[in-house]
């Protein structure tokens, strides 16, 4: 294998895959990147075993070939490399070459690099960058970060021929988003749990493209647009009735200010226990009154004017939640309902068109007395 | 005088004076009671540590944490016996009751040694010398549960601390106030809690080895030295000054076990035994308490001596032996996956100790008891009364239930 590659190039492919590259494996090749060279093409790809990026690059190929070399140190050489790069490989040596710099890195046979999941692009849902970019976004943060119910750490992507869904909760606190879609052809509805390192890549490397190319087989999801494909591993369900926990009948609702609220939450989760960060809020006519009292700690108050419209209503939350919850509003009001001191609580955006169906729950902690 | 005007604190330490060594003599009279040479904790051949020394058994050099086999080559005609936990315990709740007579803040900083904050109850002792007062306590204690304490005291709680181990055992000594400075000035640093043995080094690297070596420098300089927070500090232990205060039982935080085994255990089954059955006893002892906990942890030291411990947080407090050992069995597999080898010590903790629901998290889902369910909490605690009733061994997970010997 021999090519020659810009810089540019070489750096663009190296920094797409080096996000799939797991920083600790005990699978030694995983820390290497595959480079398959042919055609005009370079082809770059990288693997945590979940997960798979692949990239192509434009090269001078004059020989075609290929090879894995270890991805750390490529990209840091690529870094330092003054111009444009030839980069050969003679049995499990790399050469590479740049100006008077020479650099001989030790690979790995590309035998030994894992097959990458087979998926067929032939039936796919067209999708843009933008819409896939939005929803990923406002939504894959809520999944669980806890081991215990591995379900959870999912995002749930609904896609049907006329829109697309994802929803992601912990059990705690939950997000959802609805967008339409224009699909070229009539699919079966699908639903789909994606792991969020996945829906990270894939914001990452095709939030941007046009049209982006989903397709499935067995127990995999591909991605691809813009000579990129992310593949990844599909978590296996089913996924909890999220339906049955969005509450339908919550007769108390808040409108305020997104900064304004943001900002008291901050000032009293200071002195809200670091274990539960319990807050308490009060409703009742036009104002909210925070306040939280941590023992061995201290306690805080602060009032702040609202439009409310419900019977007075205590309820106690997580502070970091509801602060978590009102980073991904995307408007400059928020809309808060409430049912009951144990019931879920909404919040959602006020006016925006960008976004129209965006809601995200959020369940109360007990109060003490 | 040594009553203090109004605003000056007067804590004393209570330390109990070689408590295991006491205990061991306690709970064998006729044995223990009678050595002169007697050495608590592991094993002659085994392993383990030495827990605690008669006095003249340390005269041949034997101290706390050395080896116990060790501690034998060096005192062969020294008798050594396991660690007397129950002895420990009770004596432990005794004195407590005890020093509780005397002060209404008493808080134990470990298995034998008590603080009290005798701020304020001048008048109730009619102007009696703190030192009297110590005296009596002292007398009181020993008349009442066999054990020696030595008593120090001071306006500051590490200076009464340290006051304790000048004239050890059954010792009185009284930091006279406004005197704090001039009493730290007989200590090496290494006298001083908190000063380990890297700090020393950190230290004598600056020529510094007394208190007095570094008396007379500034607060900058030693900050400059050690860093801020720690510089400050010593400036301040050193001049006689430390703000902690008594605190009266501070909340728990977490309840654990841990185990050295005699040889090194290699074999996976062998060990994932050992964790149901130390997972048994933090359950125990978390119920015993009230609490459910939501953090698992298991410790472990591999054969080299290197320590690593993994920990998980659950959605819902846990406080069944299924659910702990559940958790741990899984940190366990993590802690071999990273390196095998044999296992020295093994250990499961529970912290982010909750009790009741009050803390735990509402979810959607409601509960998942998949972790722990009703039925598990149950048999816990009948696991728990029956223990109660018929003693430790009275039931026992199956896997790790002693065979019963086979009838020749």
């Amino acid at each position: 294998m021999r090519f020659t590659i810009t810089r540019e190039n070489l750096q663009q492919g190296l920094g797409a895959v080096a996000g799939a590259i797991p920083t600790r494996t005990t699978l030694p090749v995983l820390a290497n990147i595959l480079i398959e060279a042919e055609g005009s093409e370079v082809r770059m790809s990288g693997t945590d075993l979940d997960t798979s990026v692949s990239v192509r690059v434009p090269a001078e190929v004059a020989e075609a070939g290929a090879i894995t070399a270890p991805a750390k140190k490529l990209q840091e050489i690529a870094r330092e490399l003054p111009g444009s790069v030839e980069l050969s490989a003679q049995g499990d040596s790399i050469s590479i070459s740049s100006g008077r710099t020479r650099f001989k890195l030790n690979g790995l046979p590309r035998d030994e690099f894992p097959a990458f999941p087979r998926v067929d692009f032939e039936e796919s849902w067209k999708l843009t960058g933008p819409d896939l970019q939005r929803l990923i976004s406002h939504v894959s943060f809520a999944a669980s970060t806890e081991e215990t119910r591995p379900i959870l750490n999912g995002v749930l992507w609904q896609l049907s021929s006329g829109e697309m869904r994802m929803v992601a909760t912990n059990g705690h606190r939950l997000a959802k988003m609805t967008l339409p879609v224009e699909s070229s052809a009539e699919l079966t509805a699908v639903d789909l749990i994606v792991h969020p390192r996945a829906l990270g890549q894939v914001q990452r490397l095709l939030g941007s493209s046009a049209q982006v190319e989903v397709a499935r087989s067995e127990n995999h999801i591909g991605f691809q647009g813009g000579g990129v494909q992310v593949f990844t591993r599909l978590i296996e369900g089913p996924y909890p009735n999220y339906e049955q926990v969005i509450p339908k009948d919550n007769d108390k609702q808040l409108v305020a200010d997104k900064g304004a609220l943001t900002a008291a939450i901050r000032r009293m989760a200071i002195v809200a226990s670091d274990q539960t960060h319990r807050i308490r809020i009060a409703l009742g006519g036009s104002s909210l009154k925070f306040s939280v009292e941590t023992p061995d700690l201290g306690a805080a108050a602060e009032e702040l004017p609202v439009e409310y419209d419900g019977d007075p209503l205590e309820i106690g939350f997580n502070a970091q939640y509801l602060l978590e919850l009102l980073r991904y509003m995307p408007t400059d009001e928020v809309r808060l309902t409430f049912k009951a001191p144990e019931r879920a609580a909404t919040i959602q955006p006020v006016g925006n068109e960008d976004t129209p169906d965006y809601l995200c729950l959020v369940m109360p902690l007990r109060l003490l007395s | 005088m040594d009553t203090t005007p109004d605003g000056t604190r007067r804590i004393l330490l209570a330390d109990c004076d070689s408590y295991f060594v006491r205990c061991a003599m306690l709970a064998d009279p006729e044995g223990a009671g009678r050595a002169e040479l007697l050495i608590v904790g592991g094993k002659a051949t085994g392993r383990g540590v030495v827990t605690s020394a008669s006095y003249a058994a340390r005269k041949y050099g034997v101290h706390a944490g050395m080896p116990s086999s060790q501690a034998m080559r060096l005192c062969p005609g020294a008798m050594l016996v396991p660690v007397p936990g129950e002895m420990v315990g009770r004596k432990h709740d005794e004195v407590r009751a005890v020093l509780d007579r005397f002060s209404p803040v008493v808080e134990a900083a470990s298995v034998d040694e008590f603080y009290l904050d005798l701020t304020g109850t001048e008048r109730l002792y009619g102007g009696e010398p703190l030192e009297d007062t110590a005296r009596r306590m002292q007398a009181a204690v020993m008349d009442e549960t066999g054990i020696a304490i030595s008593v120090g005291a001071s306006t500051q709680r590490m200076l009464a601390k340290m006051a304790a181990s000048v004239n050890k055992p059954m010792g009185v000594f009284v930091v006279p106030p406004g005197r704090e400075e001039e009493f730290m000035l007989r200590f090496e640093l290494g006298d001083i809690p908190g000063v380990g043995p890297a700090f020393q080094e950190s230290l004598r690297r600056r020529g510094a080895r007394t208190v007095r070596d570094i008396a007379a420098l500034d607060e900058d300089t030693l900050a400059a030295w050690l860093g801020d927070s720690r510089g400050r500090w010593l400036h301040a232990v050193a001049h006689g000054r430390d703000p902690s205060r008594v605190h009266e039982r501070s909340p728990q935080k977490s309840v654990s076990t841990e185990r050295t085994f005699p040889v090194d255990i290699d074999d996976d089954e062998e060990l994932r035994a050992r964790l149901l059955s130390l997972a048994g006893e933090t359950g125990a002892a978390l119920r015993e308490d009230g609490h459910r906990g939501r953090t698992i942890t298991v410790r472990v030291r591999d054969g080299d001596f290197t320590d690593r411990s993994r920990s998980r947080t659950v959605p819902q407090p846990v406080q069944s032996d299924r659910a702990i050992y559940g958790v741990a069995l899984e940190l366990l597999a993590e802690l071999r996956a990273r390196r095998r080898g044999g296992v020295r010590l093994l250990g499961v903790g529970v912290s982010r100790l909750s009790t009741g629901d009050a803390d735990a998290p509402l979810t959607f889902f409601g509960p998942d008891e998949s972790l722990e369910s009703p039925r598990d909490r149950t048999l816990s605690e009948v696991s728990d009364r029956l223990r109660r009733r018929f003693g430790k061994g009275a039931i026992v997970p199956g896997r790790i239930a002693p065979t019963p010997p086979r009838k020749e």
